[in-house]
């Protein structure tokens, strides 16, 4: 009698797995290609829908406006007193680093149902600071 | 020529499963950590680029945005009857610049949303007003 059929089965067990794992490489590949890496937003703030085509500013400033409103700078809620001073220091340092392409640059990332007054607040700030150029976030409609 | 062929050939021991395991780790991980929203932006001008444009009102179209709807020149308006108005008046004054003033109860969604009719429509220079005041 024998008993030894341990080593045909197992053979034929995996080459029954190649199939899934073809597919699993190629859900993979997809998700490599078609998604971006990228940390996770903690304040939870939904940006407005638009059909905007104006492309993400490398290395800007990033100012976000929670739905009630508040201003918040790097996670952390602000008064636009601090956020001002917060943001004067900023640019000044960036200023004495040179990097002087980059600096004018801030980026809005306003919560949707946020009161569009608040938004106007935090222009004003902007403007006190001469900043040359501030976009405001969006996400694709289309999406 | 005689080659030694009486030695078995070695069967490959490798394990396919070690690669399932890792594979769908990495599956994981990168299903969880992607995120797959496209981000966009929409340029601001800031009123002191238009500061001295402003001052002049025949080179300014003031809109009201209202929760309820939209005053051009302190009338109520339609979307399509402002972009005509305002295509009318760009004829004139290529130099035209729209300018936005939301009232308190307005979302930023609304706010981005008249601007995108806007640049839709071709009217590009559309600079937020500030409410009387709030200017530092």
């Amino acid at each position: 009698m024998n008993f030894d059929r341990a080593e045909p089965r197992a053979r034929h067990t995996e080459n029954n797995l190649i199939p899934l794992i073809n597919v699993v490489f190629l859900l993979l590949i997809f998700i490599l290609l078609v998604g971006t890496l990228a940390p996770t937003d903690p304040s939870k703030i939904q940006a407005p829908a638009s059909t905007a085509t104006g492309a993400r500013s490398v290395g800007s400033i990033e100012v976000s406006l929670a739905a009630d409103g508040q201003p918040l700078l790097a996670g952390q809620r602000a008064t636009l007193a601090q956020l001002k001073k917060a943001l004067r220091s900023i640019l000044a340092d960036q200023q004495a680093m040179g990097e002087k392409t980059v600096t004018q640059t801030i980026e809005i990332k306003a919560d949707h149902r946020a009161p569009a007054s608040s938004l106007q607040a935090v222009l004003t700030v902007f403007q006190a600071l001469e900043v040359l150029e501030v976009r405001l976030i969006t996400v694709d409609r289309a999406r | 020529m005689q080659f030694d062929r009486t030695r078995p050939r070695r069967r490959s021991m490798l394990s396919l499963t070690p690669l399932i395991d890792v594979v769908f780790i990495l599956l994981l991980f990168f299903m969880l950590a992607t995120t797959y929203e496209r981000w966009q932006t929409i340029r601001f001008e800031l009123g002191i680029a238009t500061e001295s444009a402003v001052a002049s009102a025949d080179v300014t179209a003031r809109v009201v945005l209202r929760a309820e709807g939209i005053s051009f020149e302190q009338q109520p308006v339609s979307l399509a009857g402002l972009i005509a108005r305002l295509q009318t008046r760009m004829r004139q004054t290529p130099k035209l610049v729209v300018t936005i003033q939301p009232t308190a109860q307005v979302s930023v969604q609304q706010l981005v949303d008249l601007i995108d009719q806007l640049k839709r429509a071709g009217i590009d220079q559309a600079v937020l007003a500030g409410e009387p005041g709030i200017k530092p």
